[in-house]
């Protein structure tokens, strides 16, 4: 093989690397730092101090919880106790449709550089619920939410959803908002009525929220997985490239070779 | 194969896909992988080359600078890769010599 058959082949092999190497790369340092993880460990999120409290909605009302009717956001004042492993909320707007919010107060900064595995979410409620998990941006004018986890959907029995965290899938979620250093970042789960079960007045939520987390202080956070990929894959398309310039050739002996064969061709020639 | 064809395919590859995915991802209801709305043929397409919109999301995160320095090693990698093909094409166009990587 000589240098330019060398450099079609390290172009093809680069372009296989970028669009197939390069995600299951991640994929595979992802599961390498699952397996370092052992058994992942679960925390209980507590209500008063991890869910956000500031401006949630474009009025700036302050509140931990809202439901809102169609356009109508209203403020709830829910019955629940931090004490107890579940807690509840009772709807008390009095729409026809509601939702039910909860901000976790945590940015996806947060769970880039932690080692979070997963938000697990435990709901009892007599009707059948649809839960989302979006990401928001405040910019201090206006929010931009991006859905971070749907199409969850749980019978009215005590169900539980996992949302599973992967650090490429965190990291889409931080391109699609792509927040400045100023702006408040938070995620937002919603519970709305699924199908013809809508949530009205009275309706008892009982909820646990957990994040899961590795528990071995061996295992690598989702930015030192991201960031480690970044680097070695970045060495190795350095490397490719340096090897179609004329300062490295991998093939140094073998162009020797070349030479030679060649000298004896011409000497052939010349008898 | 000529450079020319090389960059033909690895532009459609990576920016027209690319864009393609990105614009069917933001519209409608996502697909099992968030590409492309569920049930259409950019769903389905989406879901098969997962990892191919990871890759160009991975760029794209390095680019935005969310990978701070390291991303920057990907993306300066990249682009050595790339100036290094250039170069190369540019001077065997300067030499008046057919720009083959395969003579």
């Amino acid at each position: 093989m000589n240098k330019r058959k060398l450099e079609v082949s390290m172009m093809v092999g680069a372009l296989l690397l970028l669009v197939i190497g390069l995600p299951t790369g991640l994929w595979m340092a992802n599961g390498v730092n699952s397996w370092l993880s052992g058994t992942d460990t679960y925390a209980q999120v507590e209500n008063t101090t991890a869910f956000y409290d500031g401006p949630i909605l474009d009025d700036n009302v302050e509140h931990r919880y809202a439901s809102v009717n169609g356009t109508v956001e209203t403020e709830e004042t829910p019955t629940w106790d931090v004490t107890l492993e579940w807690d509840s909320v009772t709807l008390g707007s009095t729409g026809t449709d509601n939702k039910v919010v909860f901000n976790w107060n945590v940015s996806v900064d947060d769970i880039i550089n932690s080692k979070f595995t997963g938000l697990r979410l435990k709901l009892n409620c007599s009707k059948r619920l649809t839960v989302l998990v979006n990401a928001v941006k405040w910019d201090g004018v206006s929010l931009t939410s991006v859905e971070a986890y749907s199409n969850a959907h749980i019978d009215n029995e005590s169900s539980t959803v996992h949302w599973n965290i992967t650090p490429m899938g965190i990291l889409a979620i931080k391109n699609d908002l792509n927040p400045d250093a100023t702006d408040v970042v938070w995620f937002q789960i919603i519970l709305e009525g699924y199908d013809t079960a809508k949530l009205t007045t009275g309706d008892t939520i009982q909820f646990q929220f957990a994040t899961s987390e590795s528990g071995n202080v061996y295992s690598f956070t989702n930015y030192q997985i991201l960031s480690f990929s970044a680097v070695i894959f970045g060495i190795i398309f350095g490397l490719i490239g340096l090897a179609s310039t004329k300062y490295w050739n991998p093939l140094g002996p073998e162009k020797k070779s070349r030479k030679r064969s060649g000298r004896k061709k011409s000497r052939a020639r010349r008898s | 194969m000529s450079a020319l064809l090389i960059g033909i395919i690895a532009t459609i590859l990576i920016f027209g896909l690319g864009s393609a995915f990105l614009y069917s991802s933001s519209t409608g209801a996502v697909s099992l992988f968030r590409v492309g709305t569920a049930g259409t043929v950019g769903g389905i397409l989406g879901s098969i080359t997962m990892v191919f919109t990871n890759t160009w999301k991975m760029l794209t995160a390095s680019l935005y600078g969310h990978l701070d320095f390291y991303g920057w090693i990907l993306v300066g990698g990249i682009a050595i890769c790339l100036i290094v093909w250039g170069w190369n094409a540019f001077q065997d166009a300067g030499k008046n010599k057919p720009i083959n990587f395969v003579k």
